[in-house]
């Protein structure tokens, strides 16, 4: 309120209008502008290029950069979004089997995978899974 | 308030727009500051539709309008609807930097990322920031304080003061930083920091710490007399309650159990440095109020 009063009785010192803007006020105000037109533009871009696809999502396991350390293997798996909306808890399996017959599972969760995003995640076995097989499958995701 | 307008508008130079700039960007921070700890916040930019963005942001710029009229950030010269346009065409550029920045520093963003999410998220938190700079004035104008009074040269002694001063910082920093230490946002933005970042995020820090501050006292129209003591050098005085504010992070940390002296230094350290930000501009604040 103070604010508000002090600002009527400066209005009633000064009747002339306020003194134009300054050169530099100019250039400030240009690249205010222009922040906020790209803001704006890169909105419309983004709305005009994305999919509203729904989720798309791809899960692998690339067994050649197992990383082994003591007696554990970490195994690197990339889930994609390749849709235009985004998913929200993903829910990725991720399951060896070795030779021997013996099955050891993971399961990674991912919170929230935008559209065209890419999440990194890494599962831990006992066994080798070079000298297996892997299986990596995608069970469910939310709409957020 | 402004008693001699014209010549004041005469002299507007780079200098005086890059305070008006500096107070804009000191009141985002210190108004948005929790948001930008709250990871819903960050979710619901991932997942808002682009057409929701243009709509947030038409109601942050007619919001700043009136908050820029009632407050906004430069030297009051003129009262009119033009100039409040003005004011908050400049403060939604200011929010969207200020996010931007942030979220780069805390690694919510990143050049990889697609475009719909970084967007979501820096719009999303340019809201609150932008909303702040519009309020600059009003918050940061020292002749606009509960008592009004201004410190007299004869009272200020440099021990009392440099004393005042760490105990606003102090109290300041406990206020936001035990409210924001037991959140989960910590240990997650901890965990996604690398070196760079945390150099980053110590810089950010402290130029934040530093504009808050003194944006206010290089205001003309507040040239009151400034306390001196051995607190009291720009430079120092921003050192010092960094350390003050990483101090008052830790303690709120290892009191609420988020960290103990038996963790991995590097996991301290990144926490601290994290909650290092809030607490930063929770102490920042507390000077100003004394």
């Amino acid at each position: 309120m103070r604010v508000t009063e002090q600002r009527e009785d400066t209005e009633h010192q000064q009747k002339e209008p306020g003194p134009a803007r300054t050169t530099v006020e100019w250039i400030t105000l240009g690249i205010s502008v222009l922040i906020v037109a790209a803001v704006i533009g890169l909105i419309i871009y983004a709305y005009v290029t994305q999919g509203s696809t729904p989720p798309i999502i791809d899960a692998s396991a690339p067994v050649d950069r197992v990383r082994q350390v003591q007696d554990r293997y970490y195994l690197p798996v990339e889930v994609r979004n390749s849709g235009g909306q985004t998913a929200k808890d993903v829910r990725v399996a991720i399951s060896l089997t070795t030779p021997d017959g013996k099955t050891e599972t993971a399961e990674v969760l991912i919170d929230f995978l935008a559209g065209e995003e890419t999440a990194h995640a890494t599962a831990v076995f006992t066994r080798d899974p070079r000298q297996g097989t892997v299986a990596v499958g995608v069970i469910s995701y939310l709409a957020p | 308030m402004s008693s001699e307008p014209v010549e004041q508008a005469r002299e507007h130079g780079w200098i005086d727009e890059a305070t008006s700039f500096g107070r804009a960007f000191a009141g985002a921070y210190l108004f948005g500051i929790p948001l930008l700890f709250t990871m819903e916040m960050w979710w619901i930019g991932t997942y808002a539709d682009l057409w929701k963005l243009i709509v947030f942001l038409a109601l942050t710029f007619l919001a700043n309008v009136v908050l820029t009229y009632l407050a906004g950030f430069k030297p009051r010269r003129e009262t009119s609807l033009i100039a409040s346009i003005d004011e908050s065409v400049d403060t939604l550029a200011v929010g969207v930097v200020a996010s931007v920045i942030v979220l780069l520093v805390l690694n919510r963003i990143a050049p990889g990322d697609p475009l719909d999410s970084i967007l979501g998220k820096v719009i999303i938190q340019a809201i609150p920031l932008s909303i702040g700079a519009s309020l600059a004035n009003a918050v940061f104008d020292r002749h606009e304080g509960r008592t009004g009074e201004q410190p007299s040269a004869a009272e200020s002694h440099p021990w009392r003061d440099a004393l005042n001063d760490l105990g606003a910082t102090i109290i300041g920093g406990v206020f936001i930083g035990f409210s924001i230490a037991p959140t989960d946002e910590i240990q997650l933005l901890a965990a996604s920091l690398d070196i760079y970042h945390e150099v980053a995020l110590v810089a950010l820090t402290l130029v934040i710490g530093y504009i808050i501050v003194f944006t206010s006292g290089f205001d003309p129209e507040s040239a009151g007399p400034r306390p001196t003591g051995p607190f009291q050098h720009p430079i120092t005085e921003t050192v010092v309650s960094y350390v003050v504010s990483l101090s008052v992070a830790f303690w709120a940390l290892y009191l609420l159990d988020r960290v103990d002296f038996g963790d991995p230094f590097p996991s301290i350290l990144s926490q601290v440095l994290v909650l290092g930000l809030p607490t930063m501009v929770g102490g920042a604040a507390g000077r100003l109020a004394v």
